[in-house]
């Protein structure tokens, strides 16, 4: 008896601090906006319980609607291209090359920057008279210059890209740690077998590689999803809505609008909308694990 | 030997496309050194002069210094907070196999799930009843709340293979649990203590959205957040503009540059979760 009080009081003293700080505020904000979700309130008077009616306003406001319809094309666009271009890089960066070391720290440098700095770098290189539009004329190409942000698909596809940029070099590292972990003598005994360099890339890496791919899959997916500093940096959520995601219209919404009750349900269905995609991917990605062993 | 050609060409190859990756630091770190004039007629060429008239009027128009101290506090006091309340949590969790511990981890763990903007709105409110709302406490509370899931996660991976006998023989030896903790295993902790230190400190030193909700007086203001008002000031004014996102990179690619293996090694061993 002493021995199990003598326990739970250090097993306390030690949990108490990071619990406190952890569940007032992470965990207690997150939870507690499902019960804002159900109020009317401008985050400042007491909220008013009104049931479901900011979700039946949330799914008949079709700005709200094409902010959903743009974060699941984020996250696809940018999952597939970065984890594709990660991978590549991965394979590259793996062989028997003197520089690697460098390539691979060129490469991560986006990663460690703040999306503050990465958003500002794009606005200057998508700006009209910037580099992007200068290398085009510099290579002759001046029929393609653009006011990048002004139209709404290249705006698009400009944040799509910066993203990407961004984070290929984070998937190729994971990549990489698993590629590391592939006996040479697998491939070296595919290649034996008569198996060119993309059968072997194919039949022999690509399977062993399921656990990176889960966890790369999973982190673009999930954080693209969360997509909020470049929209809100750059275009803020424009040319009219067409780069707006949930989280910039949740915030637009919280706080600019004072409209906390109707950003909270925006939230919740943020929330869902991840475990919808990432719940069946994982069991999914999970299944072809087991499958490679 | 073909296959040596074959890689130096390949290693050719990828320096093109590394150079013309990085090439958007690059040309940010160019423009900062620029004039005015040249940055909008050459934006391409090379400075025809080292011109710090830049950087000296972005240090006193955005207030760099200040916002530099301010980033400084605001990292160390996170880092600190995360360091002491992450490896004491880590310690019971690693340590017991009962449910209630396996839960309590899980807990720690779900935060890496859920989509912190969904708690924007009421994490603003739960900060004013604390009273830390433009303060620099509020926000390395928020950030260390922000990183402890990943903390955690490490502390504790690590401290499951440390043997257990080590801390039995100190409890024997008279020891309270506090003191062993304290003078025997978290100097042991080292090595995962600067794995935790350099990936935390780089998310708060980079942290944009808690800052923007948590300070609005300008004095309180870090690197990030003083960019971004200086730019709400100065649209278009690349000239001005650059300089300062220099500054509030650099004390980042100077870490890199010294510490390259052990951030990637340490970012890449974050993300690996079981």
């Amino acid at each position: 008896m002493r021995n199990y009080v003598h326990k739970l009081t250090y097993f306390s003293v030690f949990l108490l601090p990071a619990l406190f700080i952890y569940i007032t505020f992470l965990l207690y904000p997150i939870l507690s906006s499902s019960y804002y979700s159900l109020t009317e309130w401008n985050g400042i008077t007491k909220p008013v319980f009104i049931g479901l009616d900011n979700f039946v306003a949330f799914f008949n406001d079709s700005a709200s609607l094409k902010a959903i319809k743009n974060t699941l094309l984020y996250a696809f666009l940018i999952t597939v291209i970065q984890n594709v271009l990660g991978l590549l890089l991965a394979v590259l960066l793996d062989m028997n090359i003197r520089s690697r070391k460098v390539l691979r720290m060129i490469f991560f440098t986006p990663v460690i920057l703040s999306s503050l700095v990465v958003s500002y770098l794009w606005l200057r290189m998508l700006d009209p008279s910037g580099v992007i539009n200068a290398v085009l004329e510099l290579v002759h190409l001046d029929g393609l210059k653009q006011v990048w942000l002004g139209d709404a698909k290249m705006a698009f596809m400009s944040i799509v890209v910066m993203s990407v940029w961004q984070f290929i070099g984070y998937s190729m590292v994971i990549y990489l740690a698993n590629l590391q972990t592939i006996p040479e003598s697998l491939k070296e005994a595919a290649a034996i077998d008569g198996a060119n360099a993309v059968q072997r890339f194919f039949n022999v890496t690509f399977p062993l590689l399921a656990p990176s791919l889960t966890i790369n899959l999973l982190l673009s997916a999930i954080g693209s999803m969360k997509i909020f500093d470049p929209i809100f940096l750059m275009t803020k959520g424009g040319p009219f809505y067409a780069t707006e995601s949930v989280t910039f219209r949740l915030f637009e919404q919280g706080f600019r609008s004072n409209k906390a009750g109707f950003g909270s349900a925006t939230s919740i269905v943020l929330f869902l909308l991840i475990l919808l995609i990432s719940l069946p991917l994982l069991a999914y990605l999970r299944r072809r694990e087991m499958n490679a062993q | 030997m073909m296959a040596r050609n074959r890689n130096y060409l390949l290693e050719t190859l990828l320096w093109v496309l590394g150079l013309i990756y990085i090439y958007p630091v690059l040309s940010m770190i160019n423009t900062a050194f620029k004039s005015a004039e040249e940055i909008s007629l050459s934006p391409l060429a090379l400075p025809s002069a080292l011109s710090f008239a830049n950087f000296s009027h972005a240090f006193s128009e955005a207030k760099l210094l200040l916002a530099f101290t301010n980033s400084g506090i605001i990292t160390a006091g996170s880092v600190l907070l995360l360091v002491l309340t992450g490896a004491m949590a880590a310690f019971p969790l690693s340590r017991s196999d009962s449910k209630g511990s396996k839960a309590i981890y899980l807990l720690f763990l779900a935060g890496t799930m859920l989509p912190f903007q969904m708690g924007m709105i009421s994490l603003y409110q739960v900060g004013k009843v604390f009273h830390i709302v433009n303060s620099h406490l509020g926000v390395m509370i928020v950030n260390a709340a922000f990183n402890l899931s990943l903390t955690i996660f490490l502390y504790t991976g690590f401290l499951r293979t440390v043997s257990r006998e080590l801390v039995d023989a100190a409890s024997i030896d008279g020891c309270s649990i506090y003191r062993t903790f304290w003078s025997i295993l978290f100097p042991i902790m080292k090595p995962v203590t600067a794995t935790v230190v350099i990936i935390t400190s780089l998310n708060v030193w980079n942290d944009f959205i808690i800052s923007l909700l948590f300070l609005q007086k300008s004095h309180l203001q870090t690197i990030n957040l003083s960019v971004y008002s200086f730019v709400g000031q100065n649209t278009n004014d690349w000239g001005v503009i650059f300089p300062s996102l220099v500054m509030a990179m650099l004390p980042i690619l100077i870490l890199y540059f010294f510490l390259q293996s052990s951030i990637i090694k340490g970012m890449a061993s974050g993300a690996v979760k079981e």
